[in-house]
């Protein structure tokens, strides 16, 4: 029996027009996910996770450019859909929480006033819906673990711990009946704690409603104890793919390697020196694979062609010339 | 080998301020003492007043009870009264790179700033040399950015550029407060690299303040955690890591997210974090930690617990320990 996964991402290439130029971001991204399946993508920041997500539904800022590509959800193709079918997309089918919970929650409002006009959009109740969407929006906070939800439901969001707006931002994200959740660095301002509260309490939601996730992050051992399945990208390209322990435990490609190595350990031990130079420039990014200029292991051919997406072990796929036979 | 001799010691601090809906006890009572050529780190989540000690001890706020002796002299008084020539050996580096560099400013310039400010230098020229000095510590090419400003910088070269403004007065204190943590991981074990071989090579104390505490095994030599103001436990690194006392350390240890078996073998067991570290206004009282432990007593709901030595050189507040 084939799978069909609920998300495919097929070559996607995404650029923003400045002053400058264009600046080429994504340069051919693939990405699946399966049902019911948690997929982690990791990368250093300007690497365009975020771009990739938010083309998923469609909310790119104005100068975004995507010039190639297909996103299909459920074997419709997103970026082809007209309005109305894009707005079913958001309302039933994926959903997002943002990276910082108090940008994503408007301070003029109070959270009682959210989270009934975002029930109503989810189109769940049409009778009684003012009673209807505040005993939702109550049974929502208890499911989010949020202490005294009768509080949080008349507050403002700047009397909201951080913590807190989070679990805020999670349960709107679930309001809806939804197949996708995409967490776009949903733990970055949070202390270890509460991080560990939130990554537990999103884990079980996501079991529990036999949803998929997409868990975006820069904390590696926070994607380590998630996902299923693993996409590290750098500079705007898948450089492998694998099972999260597979991995955290043989990294293939040397970006991978380094930054793997450049996360300090519990244990102590010798400190990496990381990765020298930083990300490209996109309005001038190298030719070839992009890593090539700060990779100790670059070859001839990886400055004039960038090597494709191959699996290499079973479920292990890894962009990378020194792992298809080529001699230096 | 030369015997370490005590460079700062910190007695009782406090630090209180005064809002619109009370006190916020930031800091409330903390004692420590620094040796020279040591790093000690300071743990603790947002909200636990690790910044305002580094704040206070070099002297943004002058503190509003208690002590602090940096090499025998009291710098407890307004930072204006200070001697100058301590003011030089105590220097910062900030958090965010971004917003502690002044934008309109050169790196010679930003660079530059402390040593005319303490008279370090006679000439334009000589400051460009010691600027260039400082920009080369910290592995920068100073002819390549000398004329440049902030904004032309990454992330990583910005903090570095604040490390060479905080070593270029040649000090012997430094206060790194989360001098990483609004960068990447690959940049951070850069500039981690970076301040550990300026510290052997000028032999040089640390206070480095974080919340990341697999970044704090890997460069601290003493840690203490706080919590609401209070220091919780103290231990030398080694100890802190294989054999923590205190179930906050505990608690913290179990939630970080690790990547490999080794490290999941070493952390305590799990904890499960509970609730949110409370309001500074309101401190509950007795133990500070009571609301959030998982082994309150009642003891613990009315009196406040003793630092008390567990083992060498091993301090924790708990009424766990308090009874043995």
């Amino acid at each position: 029996m084939v799978i069909t996964p609920l998300l495919e991402i097929r070559n996607l290439h995404v650029g923003y027009k400045t002053h400058m130029g264009i600046s080429k971001v994504l340069n051919g991204v693939y990405l699946t996910v399966n049902e019911g399946e948690k997929v982690g993508v990791i990368g250093e920041s300007g690497c365009g996770k975020t771009t990739t997500m938010k083309s998923i539904h469609r909310i790119l800022p104005g100068n975004a450019i995507v010039s190639e590509g297909e996103i299909i959800f459920k074997g419709k193709d997103i970026l082809k859909m007209k309005k109305r079918e894009l707005t079913e997309i958001r309302r039933k089918g994926v959903t997002m929480i943002f990276q910082d919970p108090t940008a994503a929650l408007n301070p003029v409002f109070k959270v009682s006033e959210m989270m009934t006009d975002i029930i109503k959009y989810s189109g769940i109740y049409e009778k009684n819906l003012k009673k209807e969407a505040r005993n939702r929006a109550l049974d929502l906070f208890e499911e989010v673990a949020l202490s005294d939800p009768e509080r949080v439901f008349d507050s403002y969001s700047f009397q909201l711990s951080g913590g807190m707006r989070q679990r805020v931002c999670i349960a709107m994200s679930l309001a809806g009946v939804k197949q996708l959740v995409i967490a776009d660095e949903p733990t970055t301002n949070l202390d270890v704690t509460i991080q560990a509260q939130v990554l537990s309490l999103l884990k079980s939601l996501v079991n529990e409603k036999r949803l998929s996730l997409i868990l975006v992050s820069q904390a590696l051992g926070a994607v380590r104890e998630t996902a299923d399945r693993v996409y590290v990208m750098y500079a705007g390209d898948i450089v492998e793919v694998a099972k999260a322990d597979v991995l955290f435990t043989d990294p293939l490609h040397p970006y991978t390697q380094k930054l793997l190595d450049s996360v300090p350990r519990l244990t102590g031990g010798v400190f990496s020196i990381g990765i020298k130079g930083r990300v490209p420039n996109y309005f001038n990014p190298p030719s070839g694979c992009r890593f090539y200029p700060r990779c100790d292991q670059s070859l001839n051919i990886c400055k004039d062609k960038k090597s494709p997406l191959v699996e290499v072990k079973k479920d292990h796929c890894v962009a990378c010339w020194l792992y298809r036979g080529v001699s230096t | 080998m030369k015997e370490m001799v005590n460079l700062l010691w910190v007695e009782n601090l406090k630090k209180h301020f005064k809002t619109s809906y009370g006190i916020v006890k930031a800091v409330d009572g903390i004692d420590f003492t620094i040796k020279s050529g040591e790093i000690f780190g300071l743990v603790g989540e947002s909200g636990s007043g690790k910044s305002t000690a580094g704040h206070v001890i070099v002297g943004i706020y002058t503190p509003t009870v208690g002590r602090i002796l940096f090499k025998d002299q009291d710098i407890s008084v307004p930072a204006i009264k200070r001697p100058k020539r301590l003011k030089r050996e105590i220097q910062m580096v900030f958090q965010d790179p971004a917003s502690s560099l002044n934008p309109k400013k050169t790196i010679k310039d930003i660079v530059g700033l402390p040593l005319k400010v303490h008279g370090l230098v006679n000439s334009k020229e000589e400051l460009e040399e010691k600027a260039a000095k400082a920009l080369e510590m910290v592995e920068l090419p100073p002819e390549e950015l000398m004329y440049r400003h902030p904004a032309d910088l990454g992330g990583g070269e910005k903090q570095a550029v604040s490390i060479a403004r905080a070593i270029s007065t040649n000090p012997s204190f430094v206060i790194l407060d989360e001098p990483t943590s609004a960068l990447d991981v690959s940049i951070q074990a850069k500039i981690i690299k970076a301040l550990m071989k300026i510290q052997k090579d000028l032999n040089l104390s640390y206070l480095f303040i974080t919340h990341d505490l697999s970044l704090m095994r890997n460069v601290a030599s003493m840690v203490a955690i706080m919590y609401l103001g209070k220091i919780y436990e103290q231990a030398p690194t080694g100890m802190f890591f294989y054999n923590p006392l205190h179930p906050y350390t505990k608690m913290l240890l179990s939630s970080i997210p690790v990547l490999t078996d080794e490290e999941n073998k070493m952390k305590p067991k799990k904890v499960a974090p509970k609730g949110e570290i409370p309001s500074a206004v309101n401190i509950p009282p007795g133990c500070r930690f009571h609301t959030r432990c998982p082994f309150t007593m009642d003891i613990c709901k009315v009196k406040e617990p003793n630092f008390v030595m567990v083992e060498p050189g091993h301090h924790v507040a708990c009424h766990l320990y308090n009874q043995k």
